[in-house]
């Protein structure tokens, strides 16, 4: 176990701004945040505030335009695109408003995704893929494809997948955008439960009743921090 | 490990859209399918052609009397008509003795005269030869035995029939020791023998079914020189001393320089061209030659049928990787790096355009296969021929797969994932 009070990730005066036409939009605004080790955010702010902004730069998916982002003590930003990939394969669990689960692949299929490009064997990751099924809920459905779930099992899925190769922190864009209250609730606890067993989990919301769940929260204008709690 | 993976999931991605494969895979299926009946249809022939140039013997040359232009000076007296053309003895003698690379020489003398047994009767060819010729021209011995020395010295009136003509005329009959009446001669039959295999006589002489073979010297004792035709009310008669000469060259290296002195002599003595070289080697080179340029065209047909199957293959490939692009944000998102999209694709394509060159195989096999046997035409289907196409269609794979799995590869995972 790694000591308590050690950073997830780090952000250092990032900026990222997007050039449309004429204009630049910045995203983000000299950004400076830390992210302890184990603790759970909910990301808040009005629409356009640069929330999914910053998550990208967070889950390595974007780079800053200016500033530094570190995960753990690297500073990814003299890393490759594959290093980058390798970062997000091992270290890194994405969760998205719209499940993004492959339509093509059954539900073992796809929380086994993250093993493949992981290049672990077929036995070990289907082992792996039930074990998951079964701590989210589902291993009567791992045959199914996502098109014949509802949108709380597909979601239930996406964060077995997120899980596959035991990653440090978890991202999720309003993981619950999509899904009605109930729903809702089982993968807000489902995320509770992977936070307690030490999971560092970064969640963008709207919603105050889901940023209930987490215990910290970080709020978000017009690309600045406005506020920490 | 991972790339039978990988092949694995691009099968399975194949059969998730069967019919839009199957339909992609048709251009391959087809470019490949032909190529493959073409080889086959034109291995087949070329293979015909060479056996039959190959059973006249490499070694050999044929030097045969034509009959000139205007007749071989015909003398008209009347309605009969005398034409005096042709190979000379002398000539067969100036082969035996000035040339150094022949090894040997033999005349033939051919003309067509009824032969009859009892109550059956056939036109036959007779043909009259020294005992050399049995070994210049492949004819197995089916029965007693071929002509020998004795029998050509001593002018004996046996001969060697073919196995047609055995059972058209001895039908019931031992063969051997029965008698045929020619002409006005009769004539002990010592032995029978398979007649010639080749289909069609392009080298007259050599593959007639309806041979009686007797020694050269009998056959001039016999029936002369002079040969009589009855044609449309008028008979012309020909003096022809030797119909054929057989040559055999000692070395196949020889052939050519032997066959253009035999020409310059030929010219030397005879005014009028009245005989006609035939050097099976020179045919084998020129059927090589054809057959060289049939695989060119065929290869320009097959070049043609698989960039129009590669095409196919690539813009439906272009079409899958906007279709899932969001897949592909997903992917990347999750860790995977920007080779591995490129080689999922790539396989992608290569298991398409694969799937499509075995399904063309089996095409390619079964059409040349219905073609025999339908027609008759003969057909080879070479095992090369198969490996060929195969390599080919994963070649194109390759080639066509790259720049969609290029694509595919260079998206910006946000971007994909935001697509709808
Ligand atoms: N690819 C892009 N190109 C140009 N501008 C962009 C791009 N992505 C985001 N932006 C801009 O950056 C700003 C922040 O966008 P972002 O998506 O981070 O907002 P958000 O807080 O996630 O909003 P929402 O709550 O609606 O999801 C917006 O003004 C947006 O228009
Ligand atoms: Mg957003």
């Amino acid at each position: 176990m790694a000591p308590i009070n050690m950073n997830a990730c780090r952000l250092e005066h990032v900026s990222r701004s997007y050039r449309m036409g004429e204009d630049l939009v910045h995203a983000l605004d000299d950004v400076c945040a830390e992210f302890k080790q184990g603790s759970f955010w909910a990301i808040m702010g009005s629409s356009g505030a640069g929330k999914s902004s910053l998550l990208n730069i967070l889950g390595c998916l974007d780079r800053p335009s200016s500033g530094r982002y570190f995960v753990g003590s690297q500073d990814i930003t003299a890393l490759s695109d594959d290093e980058l990939s390798q970062l997000r394969l091992s270290r890194l669990g994405f969760i998205f408003q719209s499940f993004h689960l492959i339509p093509g692949l059954n539900v073992q299929e796809n929380i086994a995704l993250p093993m493949f490009y992981k290049n672990i064997g077929d036995d070990l990751s289907q082992e792996r893929a039930e074990e998951l099924a079964d701590l989210v809920g589902l291993s009567d459905r791992l045959n199914h494809r996502p098109n014949e779930l509802s949108g709380g099992q597909q979601q239930r899925v996406a964060v077995a997948r997120a899980l596959a190769n035991d990653p440090d922190i978890l991202l999720a864009d309003e993981p619950t955008g999509n899904l009605d209250s109930n729903t809702s609730r089982q993968v807000m606890e489902l995320l509770a439960r992977l936070n307690g067993q030490g999971k560092t989990i970064l969640m963008v919301t709207h919603e105050l009743e889901i940023a209930a769940y987490a215990h910290r929260r970080l709020i978000m204008a017009d690309g600045r921090i406005e506020r920490v709690e | 490990m991972q790339l039978v993976r990988e092949v694995k999931l691009g099968l399975k991605n194949l059969l998730l859209h069967g019919m839009r494969s199957l339909l992609t895979m048709l251009g391959m299926v087809f470019g490949v399918g032909s190529v493959v009946a073409m080889l086959a249809v034109g291995e087949g022939a070329s293979k015909d052609a060479l056996e039959q140039i190959l059973l006249l013997g490499s070694n050999n040359i044929i030097i045969t009397s034509v009959k000139p232009a205007d007749g071989g000076g015909a003398n008209s007296r009347g309605t009969t008509f005398l034409s005096m053309y042709g190979l000379l003895f002398k000539d067969a003698e100036r082969l035996e003795q000035g040339f150094d690379t022949i090894t040997k020489t033999v005349p033939v003398r051919i003309f067509r005269k009824e032969a009859r047994v009892g109550g059956q009767a056939l036109e036959a060819r007779v043909v009259g030869s020294t005992p050399e010729w049995f070994s210049l021209v492949s004819r197995p011995l089916l029965a007693g035995r071929i002509l020998l020395a004795q029998d050509f010295d001593q002018g004996r009136n046996v001969v060697v029939l073919t196995e047609t003509v055995a059972r058209r005329l001895l039908v019931g009959k031992e063969a051997i020791g029965s008698w045929v009446r020619i002409g006005t001669n009769v004539f002990k039959v010592v032995g029978v023998v398979q007649a010639g295999t080749m289909r069609d006589s392009t080298v007259q002489g050599l593959d007639e079914q309806i041979d009686v073979y007797m020694p050269l010297s009998t056959l001039r004792q016999r029936f002369g020189d002079l040969v009589v035709r009855r044609s449309a009310g008028s008979r012309e008669r020909e003096l022809v001393e030797l119909h054929q000469i057989l040559v055999q060259v000692r070395d196949i290296n020889e052939v050519e320089v032997t066959s253009r002195a035999i020409k310059a002599m030929l010219a030397r003595f005879h005014q009028k061209n009245d005989y006609h070289l035939q050097v099976p080697l020179a045919l084998l080179k020129q059927a090589e030659e054809t057959k060289h340029r049939f695989n060119i065209v065929l290869g320009s047909i097959a070049a043609i049928s698989l960039l129009v199957g590669g095409i196919g293959i690539m813009n439906i490939m272009l079409a899958s990787v906007t279709e899932r692009t969001r897949e592909i944000g997903i992917r990347r998102a999750i860790g995977a790096t920007r080779k591995q999209i490129t080689s999922q694709f790539l396989i992608e394509t290569v298991v398409l355009s694969t799937s499509g060159g075995g399904l063309g195989l089996v095409l390619g096999v079964a059409l040349p296969w219905l073609i025999s046997n339908m027609t008759g035409i003969p057909t080879v289907v070479t095992i090369s021929s198969l490996v060929l196409s195969l390599g080919i269609s994963m070649v194109v794979g390759i080639v066509f797969g790259l720049y969609p799995a290029m694509r595919a590869a260079r998206l910006d995972p946000i971007h994909a994932l935001r697509h709808e």
